[in-house]
């Protein structure tokens, strides 16, 4: 993100943490948790790990600002690094769990690996340190991110309302198809139908599934 | 299993990802069934690729930034009280173990070192410990928490945990143990195993600290297990 007249940098704002200032941090957040998440989920593939390694490379920030070196580069960059060098940490303590994402998931279902690894490097390169000591935006990025917004808007947009209703409360509310069933005063196997035509549609729409 | 079963299991995994991480039976099929089911294997990839899509263009949780904000001021002040850790001990009341206080004044010397190796690693373990130790000590200054001691086979207290039900905070630090080997942090009740997390390491200590997963729900008389897996026996344990 950008630093237009009147704002603090992001090195003044660094310079600013180590003081021990919060307000500074929670400004370094909004100015690029979005960036470090993406580069954490694009790795881990789980939107739960993604942010707990979010969080984690801020309190990073905040117990080691004094540590920033602004001749080393800029600050997204240096949280970048942080981010992935934690995404890592936790793709290897947790073997347990399924490997990330196949980045094909950017590429459509019949993705050629190159253009896979293309389609990751783009999202990527939001988190890609920048040379130079301001954050300045990436235009690129900042387009491909827009489109995909757009893209799953469009998709959205495409639901029928009650089924677009379930699906938001069950995916991004993490209610239960019982807690639905209640909010919404609907039969319990309304909510699972609708939910289940919802899941269908994007399926179809984000995850370009041709039923065979 | 069949495909439908497959399939509702993948639709179950897209509102709910942690069914992915299961090891139970079903995921055992499921994960079979798709490395020979083109069909099934296509629709998951769907409902996946769906998935990314949406968390890549929704960003991060309101609540992330909440957290992290609340954790950085709980870190502050416990940064401000362990600042004379020799005198430190006292703030966390009489049931602090020497262990803690040792890992304290671990963490004042980890710190002072940090510096050096920061500049060439830029990320590194050593702040992982640190960041843990200061969670432990705000941790075991809330009313609602309790510290255990975690015990080998012999009986010797070589581990300590700070939790809080809570809160559902906690933060585990074990020494003495077999070099070379990932630990596991496990909740233990009637001989099943939740996992919690895995155990860093650096200069001997082995640790967690964080927010268990919410799912987790301790009651008195569970155990807490460091193992090197579900099934190896527990290195160290401790009843709550």
């Amino acid at each position: 993100m950008g630093v237009t007249k009147g704002e603090r940098s992001d090195e003044e704002l660094v310079a600013e943490l180590v003081e021990g200032d919060e307000a500074a941090l929670g400004e370094l957040y909004d100015r690029h948790a979005d960036s470090l998440f993406r580069t954490a989920l694009l790795r881990l593939g789980d939107r739960g790990l993604a942010e707990e390694v979010l969080q984690d490379t801020y309190l990073a920030l905040w117990n080691r600002a004094e540590l920033f070196d602004r001749s080393q580069g800029s600050v997204i960059g240096w949280l970048s690094t942080i981010a992935r060098n934690r995404a890592i940490d936790r793709l290897r303590s947790s073997a347990r769990r399924p490997a990330p994402v196949a980045l094909s998931a950017l590429a459509g279902t019949n993705p050629d690996p190159a253009a896979a690894d293309d389609a990751r490097d783009a999202i990527l390169a939001a988190a890609t340190p920048i040379a130079g000591v301001t954050a300045a935006p990436d235009p690129e990025r900042e387009v491909e991110v827009a489109e995909l917004r757009r893209e799953v808007d469009q998709a959205l947009a495409h639901i029928p309302d009650q089924e677009r209703q379930v699906l938001k409360l069950a995916y991004y509310e993490q209610l239960s198809q019982s807690e639905i069933a209640a909010r919404l005063a609907w039969p319990l196997g309304t909510v699972k139908t609708r939910t289940r035509r919802a899941l269908a549609r994007l399926r179809e729409t984000l995850g370009e599934h041709r039923p065979s | 299993m069949d495909h439908d079963a497959v399939r509702d299991w993948i639709d179950e995994a897209f509102f709910t990802p942690a069914t992915r991480d299961a090891e139970d039976a079903a995921a055992r099929a499921v994960r079979a069934h798709l490395a020979t089911c083109r069909d099934c294997g296509a629709y998951d990839a769907a409902t996946r690729r769906a998935a990314l899509k949406l968390d890549l263009a929704a960003g991060p949780s309101p609540e992330v930034r909440t957290r992290t904000l609340a954790a950085a001021r709980r870190i502050a002040r416990a940064r401000t009280g362990a600042s004379v850790p020799a005198a430190a001990p006292r703030r966390f009341g009489a049931g602090l173990t020497w262990r803690l206080a040792a890992l304290v004044v671990l963490t004042a010397v980890v710190g002072a070192g940090a510096g050096a190796w920061w500049a060439g690693r830029q990320d590194s373990d050593a702040d992982h410990l640190s960041d843990a130790v200061a969670m432990m000590a705000t941790l075991a200054t809330n009313a609602g928490a309790h510290e255990v001691v975690l015990r080998d086979a012999a009986g010797n207290g070589n581990g300590i945990a700070v939790l809080s039900s809570a809160t559902h905070e906690l933060a585990v630090f074990a020494t003495h143990l077999p070099p070379g080997i990932e630990y596991h942090c496990y909740l233990e009740r009637g001989g099943q195993r939740t996992w919690i997390g895995s155990m860093y390491a650096e200069r001997g200590v082995q640790f967690w600290a964080g927010d268990m997963d919410t799912t987790i729900e301790m009651r008195p008389g569970d155990a807490l297990v460091v193992a090197a897996d579900e099934a190896a026996p527990a290195a160290l344990s401790a009843t709550l």
